[in-house]
């Protein structure tokens, strides 16, 4: 949605739309991400997606978390269930956390991640 | 779905076991997911344990204390108190956010991460532009001045001067026109901040020159990015796009009387033109080479106008404080070095990447509980901090919490926030001589001290890697040192000296063990070293011969083997290829 704000009033009235609660997967897509092979890990998102018709589910290309040494890093947010990150991703990675977390909301034993600090607005810790 | 999660920290797993024997046990195992999770800070607390949806955190929990987590909490919904996290003395509970049990703070690197860096809707969506709109509504210039000189923010490129000092010397400047660049040339070796926070969250950098704009009168402004950096550039690119199809850049922002644009100018990847007054020639054109200051630019910087230049880190900043109020910054810090510093953390540490942490964290919590420690669990040897400008801090000085004076104090400077962890294995003398490579690559050459000084210097240190020099070496770097600092034309020259002085004064011995004993312990400067043939152990397998990349290695099938010394170029195959510690290192 592209709109000009004319005034300030109309930018205090206007609501994001970006606030509606979807179910997410982040990919940390900063130049060390892709080094690490985010680019291959988003495709296959992409392509998992569309395959399964999934819908209500959102695939952002978000920047670097800092976690250099687990890059490719990914994020899932799903209500209901805390928010996982997961380190070190490739396609194959990429496959399970779409059968297993996204589809059957089941946490993958494997290379979870704390994320290592707050959010300074939703001032939730993950 | 199935919500109950356990979440157990891998440093733990003794306690994980535990709770997939108990709720096995007691028929729960279905009901809960139960899963390892790597954390950071685990200096700080022997074990992690999260427990969701009710989002509690125990920590330091013991194998015994299992059982009583599962019946307490899990069965019976008691929660056990004296596990609990506690913060800041009080014992933590169920309301509310979890508490943060990091050492990390990120205000800078607030979005990067979350949202879509190449969405305006995204960044919006977090409070984006509202620090715009908040001073275009009801603020005047002089507010804006006031709100930063009180949060005492210091410049993020390294020299630490107070932001609101050169904002204001811009604004009371009297001219037409006036600009506002944004200093994104990080050219550090190791150093990535800046291009993190521009491909991450680039309208945050965007907000905070439009603010400067506003409060010094300015209408045109520069982001000076090196070519090297395409994907920061093409993010840049959108962002301002949108940002002016939105209204916040161009003519009448917001419906006001204000205007303001951006350009990107890329940079041809010289270093010095970090510095800002080449910086600034290389932006009209010219080729990038320092001037003496003053005039600051200031009042006198491109084409001569007044000009605010500012790092990608104080920008970011800026719609931060005019948010949440100067009052509200000025809480996080030292006294003196208010606020949040990103580091690039990188060389021998576990988890390297990009930390935030609060201004007074101490260089020990940073690289043993957000970066997890050395490599291999190796011995620490010294961690590096300001680039080629510069030195290392030793073991001993680990606990000195960082400000821009404590850490220009131990002989380093903050500077834009490299940060290099050594251990036992890197050599301190090659260590300065790679900076001092470095610098004298990157010299514009504009001035003698820097021109001559560097490479005379580097001289001298290739001739003590390579065994060639006396005691009296030290003495003649510390004159050059000297002249170099005190005669340099811009800061390049005035600190290229840093790196050698700082190895100088901390590992003195190691200097004297290459200057007197010819020796280097780390093996490092090859120079010193030889390999040899233990004609004890050869068994002739003539493996080594085969690897050796220079055919340096003669001998026969089942006959000692020998290195001819003058062909050997000390590359270690032979060593790391012989099965029988037949080859020495000496």
């Amino acid at each position: 949605m592209k709109k000009k704000f004319n005034s300030l009033k109309e930018f205090y009235s206007y609501q994001s739309n970006n606030t509606i609660m979807k179910s997410k997967i982040l990919v940390g897509y900063g130049s060390c991400g892709i080094a690490a092979g985010a680019d291959k890990v988003y495709d296959t998102f992409e392509s998992e997606i569309i395959k399964r018709s999934l819908k209500d589910i959102e695939l952002i290309k978000v920047g670097c978390l800092g976690l250099c040494f687990s890059e490719p890093n990914v994020e899932i947010i799903i209500n209901g269930l805390p928010d996982i990150l997961y380190g070190k991703v490739d396609e194959k990675f990429a496959v399970r956390i779409i059968d297993e977390h996204i589809i059957n909301k089941n946490i993958i034993n494997h290379n979870l991640y704390d994320k290592p600090y707050i959010d300074l607005f939703n001032n939730k810790e993950s | 779905m199935n919500n109950n999660v356990i979440l157990v920290s891998n440093n733990s797993p003794h306690l994980y076991d535990k709770f997939q024997k108990l709720l096995t046990e007691k028929n729960l195992i279905n009901k809960y997911q139960l899963k390892k999770f790597n954390t950071f800070g685990l200096n700080t607390y022997t074990s992690i344990i999260k427990i969701y949806p009710d989002k509690i955190i125990y920590v330091d929990s013991l194998e015994n204390d299992i059982e009583e987590i599962v019946n307490d909490h899990l069965i019976n919904g008691k929660i056990v108190k004296r596990l609990l996290y506690k913060n800041e003395h009080k014992n933590y509970l169920k309301s509310g956010p979890l508490p943060i049990y990091h050492k990390q703070l990120r205000l800078v690197l607030r979005n990067s991460g979350l949202i879509d860096p190449e969405s305006i809707e995204s960044y919006l969506s977090r409070e984006g532009y509202r620090a715009l709109a908040k001073i275009l509504n009801n603020t005047t210039q002089d507010n804006v001045i006031d709100e930063i000189k009180i949060s005492e923010l210091r410049g993020r490129g390294g020299a630490g001067y107070p932001t609101w000092l050169k904002w204001n010397f811009t604004k009371q400047a009297q001219s037409d026109i006036k600009y506002i660049i944004c200093n994104a040339d990080e050219g550090d070796p190791g150093a990535y901040m800046d291009r993190s926070v521009l491909e991450g969250d680039p309208h945050s950098v965007i907000e905070g020159m439009i603010i400067a704009a506003f409060t010094v009168n300015a209408n045109n402004g520069f982001i000076y990015i090196r070519a090297e950096y395409p994907l920061a550039i093409k993010r840049l690119e959108k962002a301002i796009k949108d940002a002016k199809e939105y209204g916040f850049l161009g003519k009448n922002i917001l419906g006001t009387n204000f205007s303001f644009d951006i350009e990107i100018r890329l940079g041809a990847g010289a270093f010095v033109c970090g510095e800002e007054t080449a910086l600034i020639s290389s932006i009209e054109g010219n080729r990038g080479m320092p001037r003496p200051r003053p005039p600051f630019p200031s009042t006198k910087g491109l084409w001569e106008k007044p000009t605010v230049i500012n790092n990608v880190e104080t920008l970011a900043n800026i719609p931060l404080i005019i948010l949440k109020g100067g009052d509200w910054y000025n809480k996080i810090g030292t006294e003196k070095s208010k606020g949040t510093k990103v580091f690039a953390l990188t060389g021998k540490v576990k988890n390297s990447g990009l930390v935030e942490v609060p201004m007074g964290t101490s260089l020990r919590e940073i690289i043993y509980d957000v970066g997890g420690g050395i490599l291999n669990d190796n011995k620490f040897k010294a961690v590096q901090t300001g680039g080629p400008s510069g030195g290392v801090i030793p073991e001993d000085k680990l606990d000195t919490p960082i400000s821009y004076e404590s850490l220009n104090e131990l002989g380093s400077i903050m500077g834009s926030g490299g940060m290099i962890v050594m251990d036992h294995t890197d050599c301190m003398v090659d260590v300065s001589k790679f900076y001092l490579q470095f610098s004298v690559d990157e010299s514009c050459g504009k001035c003698s001290p820097c021109r001559i000084g560097g490479r005379q210097m580097l001289d001298l240190l290739t001739n003590i890697s390579e065994g060639k020099s006396d005691e009296s070496i030290i003495e003649k770097i510390e004159a050059i040192s000297s002249a170099m600092q005190k005669a340099s034309l811009c800061g390049l020259g005035q600190t290229a000296p840093n790196p050698v002085i700082s190895t100088l004064k901390y590992f003195k011995d190691e200097y004297i063990d290459h200057i007197v004993n010819k020796k280097c312990i780390s093996g490092k400067c090859k120079s010193l070293i030889v390999f040899e043939i233990d004609k004890n152990n050869c068994i002739g397998c003539h493996l080594c011969a085969i690897k050796c990349p220079v055919n340096a290695i003669s001998g026969g099938k089942k006959e000692i083997h020998y290195i001819d010394q003058n062909k050997c170029i000390k590359c270690g195959l032979c060593f790391d290829a012989c099965k029988f510690n037949a080859v020495i290192k000496s």
